[in-house]
This record gives C-alpha cells, sequence and structure tokens, in this order.
C-alpha cells in the first residue's frame, strides 16, 4: 500500500445537503455563479488537492427546494483549467444520452486546454426526467444502458488511441504536418455505434484523459475493471469498503490489468471547523434547514419503499426492504445503505442526518485532527486509495477541509505536499498512457 | 450632428495556424499552435484589445483534410471559448456546433453555461456539416441529403431556442423563511413533439444576461439562406466580388419579412482573408511566399476533392474540365465553395495553376493583400455598398498575421469613424447591435414591439 492517499474536492453547490442555500451567509444562487466556482478551484490547487470534482444529471431535476443541476461540467472544468497549472479536473458525462465521437472529442480538448490535467466520468443516468430530453418516454433498462456504456467505452478509448505517438510531425521545412500512415480509422460496428474513426486530436500530454466509474451495479464493477483508471464509491462501514477495494483490484486483474493501474475513491461527506464544537454547531445548523418530509419520502423511493407508510421517525429493518435494489435509484447507495441496516434498524431521520441529507455517503463531523484521523484509520484499514470529499455545505466545508484538514494529512506524511507532476495521471500515480482492457462481455463486435 | 458613418462588425476567424495551406509552414509560425491553449488565448486578448466583436472558431466532427499537408479541425471550440472566457471580459465567442450530430438539449445546455460564465458573450453558429467523413463517425455512410440537414438544423434551432426561454427571470426566489427555491410556476417544460425531435425540457440553466446565445448561421444554398432568414441573426458568408456579395446581402435581408423580422435583426459578414503588409509590394511578396508553401499536391488534391472531379482530370496549365463538373448537388462539400470556385475560374479564365494561386490553399473565401489603407477602404466600401455590415477575418498567419491587422487596420478603421473606439456594451448582442429576443410569451417565438 502507498503511504500517501488522494484526495477530490466536489464542486457541488450549496453542497452534499442540497438545502443548504438556507443559511444566511451563504448565497443561494452560487450553483450558477462562475466567480464561486473560480474561487474554489484557486483554494483547491493552493491546498495541492489533486481535482475537483462535478456530478452531472442532464435535467432540471428537482429544484423546488433546493438547487439541482446546473451548468455543464466540461464547460465549466475547462474555463477553471484556463488560469490554474496543476489541479485536475474531474466533470461528468453520461453514456446514455450522448454519442461516443463527441464525448472522446470534447474531453480530450479538455485535456489539451488543461495540459493534460482532465478526466470524465462516465456514468449511466438513471433518472427519468434526463429520458425525456432526450426522446425517451423512459430510461432504458439498467442492463442496456450498461451495454451501451460499454461499448461507449470502447468506442472512446480507441478513438483516443487513433494516433500513433509519432503522428504529428510538424516539420516546416518538407511541409509534412503529420503522418497519416499513423492515424488509424477505428471501424467499429457494435450493437449501438458504428463509428469510422480516426478521432481529429492526436493525444493530450498525458495521453488520453482519466477515466473515472462511479455505477456500483454489477455492469458498473465489469466496466470499472476493463476501463476505470478511478473508481468513485460509497460504502457506511469500513468492512464493505475493503472488500470492494479488493473486488475492483481482482476485477483488473482478471481483465489483464495491474492492480496499482485502479484507484479506489471512497466518497465521504464533511463538515469540518475549527473546533468540534463549531463542526457540531454547523452540524446542527444545517439539519434545520432539512424539509423533512420530502427528505423521508426521497429516502423511502431511493429504497424502494412507498413514501405514504414510512414517516420520518419510523424504523426500517433490513427485512422491511425488497429483496433487491430498486431498478429507479443508484445502486451503490442501496447496497452502502442495506449494509447499513444490516447492523441495526435506523429511523429515515437517522440515514438523512447521517449522510448529511440522504444521499447514502458516509458524514464526517469535527474538527481537522479529528477528519483526519477518521480518514487516516479508513486509508490504513484498506478501504481506500484515497478520497472523494463532499462537502456538506459546500460554502464552508470546502475551505475549511483545505484550511484544517490537508495541513494535518501533510503533518502526518499521508497527504503530499506538492503535486508530483505536470498531469492528473502523474499526481495520481497511475500507469503513464492508461491501460485499458477488451472487456470480457464484448461479443467480440467491431474488431478492427 | 452628422449621422455617424456606419461602423463595422469585426470577428477574427481563428483557423489553427491561418488560413491558407502553407500558414502553418510561414517563418516564426508555430507548426503545432492548434493544440495550444496559449495560441487561442493569446490572440483572443489581442482581438479583445483591438475591440473586434468576437472571436470564432470553426468546427468539424472528423479529419477532414489531409493532414499530410496542413493542420485540420481541432479543439472543440465551446471547450476552448470558456477558456478564453475566463481571461477576457467583453469580446464575443462564437462556436461551430453541429444541429446533425448532437442532440438538441446538450447543445442548449452547453451554450447557455458558455453564455453564462462569459456573462452573455455567446454566440452559436449553426451548421449542418456536410462531409461523409463527419456522417461516418456517427453511424451514417453519407451525410443526411441536404434539403433534410436543413429541415433538421430547423428544428433543432427551434427546440434550442425554446429551453433557452424555459426559465421566466425572476424564477429562482430562494426564500429562506419558506424553504421555496424556484418558483416552479415560471420554469416550464417545452414538451416539444416534432418529426426529428421528443424533448420535455425544461433547461437546467437560466438565462443569461444577454438574454440568450446569438445565432449565427452560414450557407448560402437557397434552404441555407431560408433559414438564414428565419432564424439567423448573424451571417457568415462567402463572396469573391462586391456584386456577388451584394445581391446575397439584398437577397437574406429582404427575406426577413417573410418572418416577421427586419433586415437590421440579421448582422451579415463575409469572410475576408487578409494580408497586411507596409507597403502594396510587401504584401504581395508575402502572399506569394504563401503560395509557395502550400504543397502543390495538396491544393491538387483539395480542389479536385471540393469539386467531386478525378485528381488526374486537373492539369496544371489547363483551365478547369468544366464539362467533367458534376452538378453542385453532387459535389461532395460546401455549395457555397463549389459555386465560388468555379465562378471565378471561368469568369476569369484561370488555368488550374493559377486558380490554386488565387485560393492559396484558403477556405475560397476573399483573399485582400495590401496596406492598411488599402484593406480599410475595400472594407469600407462593400459596407457602403450594400455588400456587408463587416467581416470575418481570416488572417494569413497567426498569431502575427493578426497582430498586423489588429495593430495597423483597425486603428485606420478608427480614424475614419468607422470602427469603434471602447466597448459600448458587455454583451456580443450589444457589441453588434442586436436586440435581446422579446420574452413577452415565454417559450414562443420572437414578437415585435
Amino acid at each position: 500500500m502507498p503511504e500517501q492517499f488522494h484526495v477530490n474536492l466536489s464542486l457541488l453547490t450549496p453542497g452534499q445537503l442540497r438545502t443548504a442555500w438556507r443559511l444566511p451567509e451563504r448565497d443561494p444562487f452560487a450553483y450558477l455563479d462562475v466567480g464561486h466556482f473560480r474561487r474554489l478551484a484557486r483554494i483547491a490547487e493552493d491546498a495541492k488537492v489533486h481535482a475537483v470534482f462535478l456530478g452531472d444529471s442532464p435535467a432540471a431535476g428537482a429544484i423546488e427546494q433546493a438547487p439541482s443541476s446546473g451548468i455543464d461540467p466540461p464547460i465549466l472544468m475547462s474555463h477553471l483549467a484556463a488560469t490554474t497549472e496543476r489541479i485536475g479536473f474531474v466533470a461528468t458525462s453520461t453514456t446514455t444520452y450522448n454519442h461516443p465521437y463527441n464525448l472522446a472529442r470534447r474531453y480530450l480538448a479538455l485535456d489539451h486546454v488543461s495540459g493534460g490535467r482532465g478526466a470524465v466520468n462516465f456514468v449511466t443516468t438513471y433518472a427519468p426526467d434526463a429520458a425525456a430530453n432526450f426522446g425517451w418516454a423512459e430510461p432504458p433498462p439498467k442492463e442496456e444502458r450498461y451495454r451501451r456504456a460499454t461499448e461507449f467505452l470502447e468506442v472512446v478509448t480507441r478513438l483516443w488511441g487513433s494516433w500513433e505517438e509519432g503522428a504529428l510531425v510538424g516539420d516546416q521545412s518538407s511541409g509534412r504536418w503529420a503522418d497519416p500512415a499513423k492515424v488509424h480509422a477505428i471501424d467499429y460496428h457494435g450493437e449501438f455505434f458504428d463509428v469510422r474513426g480516426p478521432l481529429s486530436i492526436p493525444p493530450s500530454p498525458q495521453g488520453r484523459p482519466v477515466i473515472v466509474q462511479a455505477g456500483g451495479s454489477e455492469g458498473g464493477l465489469r466496466l470499472a475493471g476493463c476501463f476505470a483508471d478511478v473508481v468513485f464509491t460509497v460504502a457506511q462501514t469500513k468492512a464493505k469498503a475493503v472488500a470492494f477495494r479488493e473486488d475492483i483490484r481482482r476485477r483488473a486483474v482478471a481483465a489483464g490489468r495491474e492492480p496499482e493501474a485502479v484507484k479506489v475513491s471512497l466518497g465521504v461527506v464533511v463538515v469540518t471547523d475549527e473546533t468540534e464544537a463549531a463542526a457540531r454547531r454547523r452540524e446542527h445548523r444545517l439539519y434545520e434547514t432539512i424539509a423533512i418530509g420530502s427528505a423521508t419520502a426521497a429516502v423511502a423511493r431511493g429504497l424502494g419503499l412507498d413514501p405514504a407508510d414510512l414517516g420520518p421517525d419510523d424504523l426500517i429493518h433490513r427485512g422491511d426492504l425488497p429483496d433487491q435494489p430498486a431498478g429507479s435509484a443508484p445502486e451503490g447507495f442501496q447496497i452502502s445503505t442495506r449494509a447499513l441496516l444490516e447492523e441495526g434498524p435506523l429511523t429515515p431521520r437517522q440515514l438523512i442526518y447521517r449522510s448529511a441529507g440522504g444521499g447514502g455517503h458516509r458524514l464526517v463531523v469535527g474538527s481537522g485532527r479529528q477528519v483526519a484521523d477518521d480518514l487516516e484509520d479508513w486509508f490504513t484499514a484498506g478501504a481506500a486509495d484515497g478520497f472523494t470529499v463532499m462537502g456538506a455545505d459546500t460554502g464552508a466545508d470546502f475551505e475549511n477541509f483545505a484550511r484544517h484538514v490537508v495541513p494535518v494529512l501533510q503533518a502526518r506524511g499521508l497527504f503530499h505536499r506538492d503535486y508530483e507532476g505536470a498531469t492528473l495521471r502523474e499526481n495520481y500515480g497511475l500507469p503513464q498512457s492508461g491501460q485499458t482492457a477488451r472487456p470480457a462481455v464484448s461479443n467480440g463486435a467491431g474488431r478492427a | 450632428m452628422p449621422e455617424r458613418p456606419r461602423q463595422l462588425h469585426i470577428n477574427v476567424n481563428i483557423l489553427q495556424a491561418g488560413v491558407f495551406g502553407g500558414s502553418w509552414r510561414f517563418p516564426g509560425t508555430d507548426p503545432l499552435s492548434s493544440y495550444r491553449l496559449d495560441h487561442y488565448l493569446r490572440i483572443a486578448r489581442k482581438a479583445e484589445a483591438a475591440l473586434l466583436d468576437a472571436v470564432f472558431l470553426a468546427d468539424g466532427a472528423a479529419i477532414r483534410d489531409n493532414i499530410r499537408y496542413r493542420p485540420t479541425s481541432s479543439l472543440e471550440p465551446t471547450i476552448v471559448l470558456t477558456a478564453i472566457a475566463r481571461v477576457t471580459e467583453r469580446i464575443g465567442l462564437i462556436g461551430t456546433l453541429s444541429s446533425s450530430f448532437n442532440d438538441p438539449f446538450n447543445v442548449a445546455r452547453r451554450l447557455a453555461t458558455l453564455d453564462q460564465l462569459s456573462g452573455g458573450r455567446a454566440g452559436w453558429n449553426v451548421v449542418t456539416t456536410a462531409d461523409a467523413a463527419s456522417a461516418r463517425n456517427f453511424g451514417l455512410d453519407q451525410a443526411v441529403e441536404h434539403g433534410l440537414r436543413y429541415e433538421i438544423a430547423a428544428e433543432f434551432v427551434e427546440v434550442v431556442r425554446a429551453l433557452w426561454r424555459s426559465w421566466e427571470p425572476d424564477a429562482l426566489v430562494a426564500d429562506r423563511d419558506r424553504g421555496v427555491f424556484a418558483d416552479t410556476s415560471k420554469i416550464h417544460a417545452i414538451d416539444h413533439r416534432g418529426a426529428y425531435f421528443a424533448v420535455a425540457g425544461p433547461l437546467n440553466v437560466p438565462r443569461s444576461p444577454q438574454g440568450e446565445p446569438v445565432i449565427v448561421q452560414a450557407g448560402a444554398s437557397n434552404d441555407g439562406r431560408a433559414l438564414a432568414a428565419r432564424i439567423g441573426e448573424v451571417i457568415f458568408t462567402a463572396a469573391g466580388t462586391r456584386a456577388a456579395a451584394q445581391g446575397f446581402y439584398w437577397d437574406v435581408k429582404s427575406r426577413t419579412a417573410t418572418f416577421g423580422r427586419r433586415p437590421d435583426d440579421i448582422v451579415i459578414l463575409p469572410g475576408l482573408s487578409t494580408v497586411v503588409g507596409s507597403t502594396e509590394a510587401e504584401a504581395r511578396q508575402r502572399r506569394e511566399l504563401l503560395s509557395e508553401l502550400v504543397h502543390p499536391r495538396y491544393a491538387i488534391g483539395r480542389l479536385a476533392g471540393q469539386l467531386g472531379l478525378p485528381e488526374e482530370s486537373l492539369a496544371l496549365d489547363r483551365p478547369l474540365p468544366f464539362d467533367l463538373l458534376p452538378e453542385p448537388e453532387q459535389a461532395a462539400g460546401s455549395r457555397t465553395f463549389y459555386g465560388i470556385v468555379v465562378e471565378t475560374a471561368r469568369r476569369e479564365q484561370l488555368t488550374v495553376r493559377q486558380l490554386l494561386h488565387r485560393l492559396g490553399g484558403g477556405m475560397g473565401h476573399r483573399i485582400v493583400a495590401g496596406t492598411p489603407e488599402q484593406i480599410a477602404d475595400t472594407m469600407i466600401d462593400w459596407v457602403d455598398h450594400g455588400a456587408a455590415d463587416g467581416f470575418n477575418v481570416m488572417p494569413d498567419v497567426l498569431p502575427e498575421g493578426f497582430d498586423d491587422f489588429a495593430d495597423q487596420v483597425i486603428p485606420e478603421l478608427q480614424r475614419r469613424g468607422r470602427f469603434r473606439t471602447g466597448y459600448e456594451g458587455t454583451t456580443l448582442r450589444q457589441h453588434l447591435g442586436l436586440r435581446e429576443p422579446d420574452y413577452s410569451r415565454p417559450g414562443g417565438e420572437r414578437v415585435h414591439g
């Protein structure tokens, strides 16, 4: 196990707790304010954080009570890249409602613009309102979404590999700009896509963007084993996290990759401040912003229960849940919550408080030292290669993490004091050109 | 007070290392500049210092040129423009996005995001993407038929605009006491169900400081002109002669009435490739050098491709084989450039060699080589004779040729009172003198007051 871990900071605003905008000191419209994001990127780079991250869904979402998805992540990230030097950018895009040629090109462009600091978090998007923006009455079934995602990644990675090293010549005296013999069509023919290629852009300073995968279902894990450089995951118990990391590493090896070629980044929600008491005070003020009724209904829906039957203080037992995770919510969230309930019944209110709003990620509240203790404990247990830290209240917790937690981690030698290299791949400690394998689920269609 | 003489609108088109086939070989040029962000940022900063209306980035979804001999389409425009927005404050940001190989929701959102981040400086050049190479990257053997592409484009733009208008300006209320963030009665589904797209909406990005991005359109065919008159706010065009430009200008402006629009709702900007010299002889020399830097094999291949002819049918010292030319509909690429090339060769009775020299491995746009005074003369002449409202300038060499344009031609236009000496507004719409859309009917068409 390496001695240091990576940290990504989530730009999600107002925060993992979506109702944090109600705090009087917050700008409720910060999630649309580019000045806010510029400031966060600056703070993160000063703290040597590996990357900033933004999740996404291509739909307006439920915004009556709180901000939902807003501006387009890769467009925001390229904007932030223009005046930063080292920090990486992890933007989210869906494979269900995009075309692989477009995303391959857009993210490789981001990778050029940022000098090799780009990453794409591929998701398959289960949200029904997103489907309706792309001509679908309802989202394609999960199994189909992952079949499409697998093809999508195969096309994208082949396009990113369509220029051999040395293809770009740029010799002014002979007039040879490129060597077309080293630029190859991919001639992909699959169930979902037929793509001739090659891509119109050569490789970037880090070869190609870092690939992140976040789905916790079997389809997502298979995809991660083959393609992902980094896997985002959610776990409420250390044992689950350790088992998950071992599973991912096994899958990578089974796909013919090095176990170190895949980094597990564990999501954790943080409320931190100068002292534990200050953090606890903020935590309780944050709870007061929650509309408990609708948050309870969201928990019920996420677990496949009927919202009408569930009050905020009713105990949920593991046995109350349907046998299989509901198809309508992210499986990673459901698995982590089920694991939690196996240890004893909890009420919706407890689940909501425990994950700062009910998103399923583990909440850590405390001083910088306490948060550092927690992360160190999980890291040394083999639960993760690093953490994707989400502020419960981004307006405070993002900067507080940089100011109070990072220096403690650095003093303990758990976090780097400076960036190792110029590219995100170097800073994550990933193999240089990126390593992907052909997915075992591929039916062989489209082989060049 | 005398009326202020007509002001020119000027964009710079950042085409790799310059518009010509040999630009990247020009002494002092970085041959790989089109993959470096600094190249774009430097030119954009210079353009802003020179008070231009906008920078423009063209695009295509394939390698569409012979990369043996020259750079091809490069970084995706919205990604580069948002980076430019970070280091500039006023200049407009126009990018090409295809209506044939995208989803309207994604395009609406990306452009609305660019418009938000830049404080209202975004413009969208709607193209239908005619080339087969792009089509093959999206599961087609060849581009969709011309008329159908324009039909799809018209619906695409309609959907994008409806999404841009799906939020009323005061939809976000952020009432902390009641815990109400948005007044959802002011955020409207668009529930579009058309022949080509079904999109529920609403968008997830509110209106920008300029209301919504400016719609730019190019395309000189009958379908293209009709679309321009219906939805275009800026029209990019290519014209080799003033007379041809006048014909186009008059035609598009007079078609606006059909769609309940006014002639000055549209700003027409022909492409203009510029070669600036301190003397006429120096400019001509520079132009010669740029022609010599184009590899002859490349030039012939490109011309043959543009015209849909086999390479062997072109002999350097003979005229174009007019009898072998396919109908414009059958030519592979853009009809606009096909028309210009054939017309020029016929009118001036040029040999292939002379024609190639004339084109310079460029895009087929008009090339003007001369002193700053001469270039200013011809620009003003076109604007004063109803041929243009300004120009989409394609410098011969980037960044150097644009530096010359910005440092020498722009001040000349300013001395003559034909170009702004300071930005009067903050948005692209304001720079272009375009009105904000009328939102009196949410989600509906523009209504004139």
